[in-house]
């Protein structure tokens, strides 16, 4: 599993699109995807919360996207997108980040709002407003370049459905 | 007037109907005896009533209309998943399912757009063991005491969202009830037709053909006991059954690393992955009693048996318990000595034609004959017809 993993790491930095930027140059932002779950603690009412490598349905889960700018410059117009994997649907209301604009989107990427004033589009046509369930991409827009070494972070839940 | 009562006793073997119609049944006769005080009634009338035992069902057309009577909200029940199978996801996502979550960040660096990806983080989803069981049965089980072979029915479903094979077990001796029925097996449905094919279903053997189910899938199955004898109308004998996750039951949430589908981690979910459901037997029976009774009237306006007095002959059926006899006849022949009036026969007070006709009674072969059909408890019918003192 490891070992895939890494596999699959490097493949997707060897492939980072050429057209934004030479494939020889490092990237000066790393964004690392960690996933949690709540575990009980025994003979005790709290929970603590552990690296997940599975989850049952029904199972919420956290995710945690650590954006950090590794090079010696600032870097502007931070834009973080996650699209909701399959099988999952976002948690209302239960991301958190600092310095950035939420919205989701409900139709693959294309258009980008608040939850609440999306509108989603039925097979018949008929529309109605977007619910938690219905959301596809998550966007966060970071409104401060983040600074040399500076490090944010993201989370977000996803329910296992 | 007077009243002869006599006491039940075994049944005639010559007379009846259709016996081939029913596997029990019931016979009881009766005499009259010599009646008395008369020198021109002397031989003995007597009258006799056969019948099917009270829930016969596995031959002929009594047999067939019961079911059909019985059974219906039954085969509705048992049709309805197939109708309208339940949503494929109602387990959740399907066990060892790769969810792959990847992260893009874009960012502008010197003026120049960049974009890149996160890791790929990929979880497996776990195993969820559950599963219920209900029973199919519209109600209690009515049974005969003893009877032999009678199913009660259960479906055992797999609300788990992986492939997961299920242990079975019966329990016959539940407090609370009248009688324990003596457990014979389990047996799968194996034609799936929600009826116990004695010929066909396949015997239950504990981790042999223990039910494989898929997420969702049911499988029904049949507790075979059979009803002690001596046991009261109305009384109750249950029966659980209960199915449990072979890969592992107890308090939701409990993990088996490794044990689920692709080797995933199997978790108990709420059910604890063990469920029972409890069926009942109910004994239903009817008894059947059947009294003779005489008023004489003669011509001068007395009760002498003189010659030219009438006889008017009263069979009383009484059916008794709660269940329902089949194919019940009474048979009685006029005795000696005395002329039956034509066209005096009555049921429950509606009159009957003395030919053989679509009517159930009839005068043949000098024998009054009623034929009752079914006859549920708990009931009274009285069947009257008149004699002449020749």
């Amino acid at each position: 599993m490891r070992n895939k993993l890494i596999a699959t790491m490097l493949l997707a930095s060897a492939s980072l699109l050429p057209t934004f930027a030479n494939a020889q140059e490092k990237s000066a932002i790393e964004i690392k995807n960690e996933a949690f779950k709540e575990v009980s603690v025994p003979n005790s009412t709290t929970k603590k919360l552990v690296p997940a490598s599975s989850a049952a349905p029904g199972e919420p889960l956290l995710y945690v996207l650590t954006v950090r700018n590794i090079s010696d410059k600032p870097v502007s117009n931070v834009v973080v997108g996650n699209p909701v994997p399959q099988y999952t649907e976002y948690k209302l209301d239960s991301q958190t980040s600092s310095n950035a604009k939420f919205e989701v989107s409900v139709d693959q990427g294309k258009t980008f709002g608040s939850l609440g004033t999306l509108q989603k589009t039925a097979v018949n046509g008929s529309k109605s407003i977007a619910q938690a369930k219905d959301v596809t991409n998550l966007r966060w827009t970071l409104s401060t370049a983040l600074k040399p070494k500076e490090e944010t972070k993201i989370t977000y839940r996803l329910q296992l459905n | 007037m007077f009243t002869l009562r006599t006491s039940t006793a075994s049944a005639p073997a010559t007379l009846g109907l259709p016996w081939h119609a029913c596997d029990k049944r019931i016979g009881l006769s009766l005499s009259t005896g010599r009646l008395l005080k008369t020198d021109s009634l002397n031989e003995s009338s007597s009258a006799s009533v056969f019948a099917c035992s009270a829930n016969a069902r596995r031959a002929g057309p009594a047999s067939s209309l019961f079911k059909f009577q019985r059974w219906p909200a039954l085969t509705l029940l048992a049709i309805l998943p197939w109708l309208f199978p339940l949503s494929a996801n109602a387990a959740g996502t399907r066990a060892s399912t790769p969810i792959n979550n990847t992260a893009t960040v874009n960012y502008t660096d010197g003026g120049i757009a960049h974009s890149q990806q996160s890791n790929q983080n990929i979880l497996r989803v776990d195993e969820l063991l559950g599963v219920t069981l209900v029973s199919n049965d519209a109600g209690n089980v009515l049974v005969l005491s003893p009877e032999n072979s009678r199913a009660l029915s259960f479906s055992v479903t797999n609300i788990g969202n992986g492939e997961e094979t299920f242990q079975l077990s019966a329990n016959t001796t539940i407090t609370g009830d009248q009688f324990d029925p003596q457990l014979q097996k389990l047996v799968l449905d194996s034609n799936n037709n929600g009826v116990y094919d004695p010929d066909t279903d396949a015997v239950y053997i504990p981790g042999s053909n223990d039910p494989l189910l898929s997420p969702d899938q049911s499988v029904r199955i049949f507790l075979i006991s059979n009803i002690p004898s001596g046991q009261a109308d109305g009384a109750i004998g249950s029966a659980t059954l209960q199915a449990t996750a072979v890969t592992g039951s107890g308090a939701p949430g409990t993990d088996f690393p490794g044990k689920g589908d692709n080797g995933v981690d199997a978790v108990v979910g709420v059910t604890g992955a063990s469920a029972q459901a409890p069926g009942n037997y109910q004994v239903s029976a009817a008894t059947l009693t059947l009294v003779k009774s005489q008023t004489i009237s003669d011509s001068s306006g007395g009760g002498q048996p003189t010659s030219g007095a009438t006889v008017t002959y009263t069979l009383t059926l009484q059916a008794s318990g709660s269940g329902r006899a089949y194919n019940v006849s009474i048979n009685d022949p006029v005795p000696l000595g005395v002329s039956y009036i034509a066209g005096s026969l009555r049921l429950d007070g509606v009159a009957l034609s003395d030919s053989a006709d679509a009517d159930a009674g009839q005068f043949s072969g000098n024998t009054v004959e009623v034929q009752l059909g079914q006859v549920q408890a708990p009931s009274t019918h009285t069947i009257v017809f008149q004699v002449t003192v020749n």
